[in-house]
């Protein structure tokens, strides 16, 4: 995103090296005149980080669940400036039905294959509490929160809010966007090392939420790939 | 380009990767001008070590860097107000109607240039000056990068010449203001604020397009038959597509709105399914051949959106009768009805589709 200085041998003269600069998309102002964003990481933090880069190392998007790709670049492209520079509320909003959006290729089918049955916010919700925990206990409770996102962007997406227009509680959810996203990709990152074919990860989570055996199994795979 | 400016609180916002064919100065609306400064009047706005670094990299321009092209917002401060208290009181406005006058440039025609909140905003009253400086301003120091978009050629006869003379720029900044003015929504809002991020800086064309298909779903509902809440919508998106771009005036020669509405079903689909569900480096070389062709889909189906959207906050009863659908409904349900009843032939919609305010 700043810079990578990259180190490069002169071919001509054996032994002499130059360097290139690589300047990303936080260009010179960064590097001149520094950041105004400080953030402190500490251990825990550290361990996060570290727990994720592990999940991501030999990452291959060719046999990777669908949508994970793309998920990946919705959150490096929701960190540039342009989503957050000038502190405007769209900028939030804007961030988060792009996430939610991301969250939607993962955990639900494409519309075109959507059976007409299937709604696609209280399923977005289940697909979600399944997949980002192990316990029953309050499956229900956090499929129906998970659903209050989905039903969000919907309300924005549709215009029956204005961008003034929400409530504290609905603000709230702005950021749960993002949290729900970065823990899916790893988890479904981590499940894709034992992706077989095209397998794809709906169907699994609708029967991991209908009944209780499905879940654990999928549980299982999922610790099971963890140790890979 | 040199103006009378003394007492005047002056607002600079540079299109970075525009143009302007003309050395006059041009009225886009409101009190916001667009010109470029001479070398004189650009070298007293800008923070000296970055002009100078410019000058450095243009060694063979004897009066120092060339200037771009610059919206310029001209307000009168009060009798001894300074610029602190000058900002203060008119700051704000001065930067919501350059950010307008962005979107009535974007809105009218293609052509890249980077949203100067993201470079530098400067203002200017008599010796002094304020600068707001965004992420990039120094991503132009060596000029327009070469890996830039093809730049925005904006031509004076696009511009107003005075304040009473109409003009396309005028026409597209009032249309803006309008909505403003009644009553906004989060899914023009979202609409807009994406097609803005579609011009972003350091992009490939796999996410410019990404921000196209967001707008797209704000407006239409995706590209599936949509769901909104108390309106039943059957019609395909091809359809609707090509209801909303029949009933639109357009000045591109060859404009076919069938052909446009059929690609953007099949090719601009295809890109899309591959950027959301796909392998992005497969259709990399399609999106960034391509994603000028859907920014320009969506620059007509925002006008047109905007427009109805004005039309929905002032005539919701009337048009909701005519529709049969509650008038409470959401605006991208009664925009995406109108498509529908245009294009099955129910009603005819042309008249709350087609722009009262042509762009053109």
């Amino acid at each position: 995103m700043s810079v990578i200085y990259l180190q490069v041998e002169v071919s001509s003269l054996p032994g002499a090296v130059s360097w290139r600069r690589i300047i990303g998309p936080f260009e010179r102002e960064w590097i001149v005149f520094g950041s105004g964003v400080t953030y402190h990481f500490d251990d825990s933090q550290l361990a996060v980080v570290r727990s994720g880069y592990e999940a991501l190392e030999g990452f291959d998007a060719t046999r990777a669940f669908s949508g994970v790709e793309s998920s990946l670049r919705t959150l490096e492209v929701t960190t540039r400036p342009e989503f957050w520079w000038d502190g405007r509320s769209l900028n939030k909003i804007n961030e988060f039905v792009h996430c939610i959006a991301a969250l939607e290729h993962i955990l639900l089918p494409a519309r075109e294959d959507t059976p007409a049955e299937m709604k696609r916010t209280p399923t977005f919700g289940e697909h979600a509490a399944v997949f980002t925990s192990p316990s029953r206990d309050d499956l229900q409770e956090r499929a129906r929160f998970f659903s209050t996102l989905y039903r969000l962007r919907s309300r924005l997406l549709h215009g029956e809010l204005g961008i003034t227009e929400l409530e504290e509680e609905d603000l709230k959810l702005l950021s749960w966007g993002r949290r729900l996203l970065c823990d899916v990709i790893l988890r479904v990152v981590i499940l894709g090392r034992t992706r077989s074919g095209d397998e794809m990860l709906s169907p699994l989570l609708a029967r991991a939420y209908k009944n209780a055996e499905a879940h654990h199994t999928l549980n299982q795979r999922f610790e099971q790939a963890q140790t890979r | 380009m040199t103006t009378e400016t003394s007492g005047l609180l002056l607002g600079y916002f540079p299109l970075w990767g525009a143009s302007l064919d003309s050395d006059s100065v041009g009225l886009m609306g409101g009190t916001v001008a667009a010109y470029v400064p001479s070398a004189d009047e650009w070298r007293q706005v800008t923070k000296f070590d970055v002009w100078m670094e410019r000058f450095r990299n243009t060694p063979l321009s004897p009066d120092g860097p060339e200037p771009p092209v610059c919206l310029v917002v001209v307000e009168t401060p009060g009798d001894k107000e300074d610029l602190g208290h000058a900002l203060g009181r008119l700051g704000n406005t001065m930067i919501a109607n350059a950010d307008d006058a962005v979107l009535a440039l974007r809105l009218l025609k293609a052509g890249w240039f980077l949203d100067p909140g993201l470079s530098e905003r400067i203002f200017s009253f008599g010796l002094l000056n304020q600068r707001l400086v965004g992420p990039y301003r120094q991503a132009f120091i060596n000029g327009v990068p070469e890996n830039a978009p093809p730049g925005c050629r904006l031509s004076i006869g696009e511009l107003a010449r005075s304040q009473d003379q109409a003009a396309p720029t005028k026409n597209v900044w009032r249309l803006i203001q309008q909505y403003r003015k009644v009553k906004p929504h989060a899914s023009a809002d979202i609409a807009i604020e994406n097609f803005h991020r579609s011009y972003g800086y350091q992009l490939p064309g796999t996410q410019r397009a990404v921000f196209l298909f967001m707008a797209l779903d704000a407006m239409l509902g995706g590209m599936s038959v949509p769901r909104f809440r108390g309106v039943e919508i059957t019609c395909p998106f091809r359809a609707r597509i090509t209801a909303a771009l029949q009933t639109l005036p357009h000045a591109e020669a060859g404009f076919d709105s069938n052909e446009e509405a059929s690609w953007l079903d099949s090719r601009g689909r295809e890109i899309r399914n591959a950027v959301a569900h796909g392998n992005l480096t497969t259709i990399a070389e399609k999106a960034e051949k391509n994603y000028n062709r859907i920014q320009s889909i969506v620059r007509l189906i925002l006008r047109q959106y905007l427009e109805f959207s004005v039309k929905w906050a002032t005539q919701s009863t009337q048009i909701s009768s005519q529709l049969a659908i509650p008038d409470q409904s959401a605006p991208a349900a009664v925009y995406n009805k109108l498509l529908e009843a245009q294009s099955y032939g129910n009603i005819d919609a042309s008249d709350l589709l087609r722009p009262a305010i042509s762009a053109f």
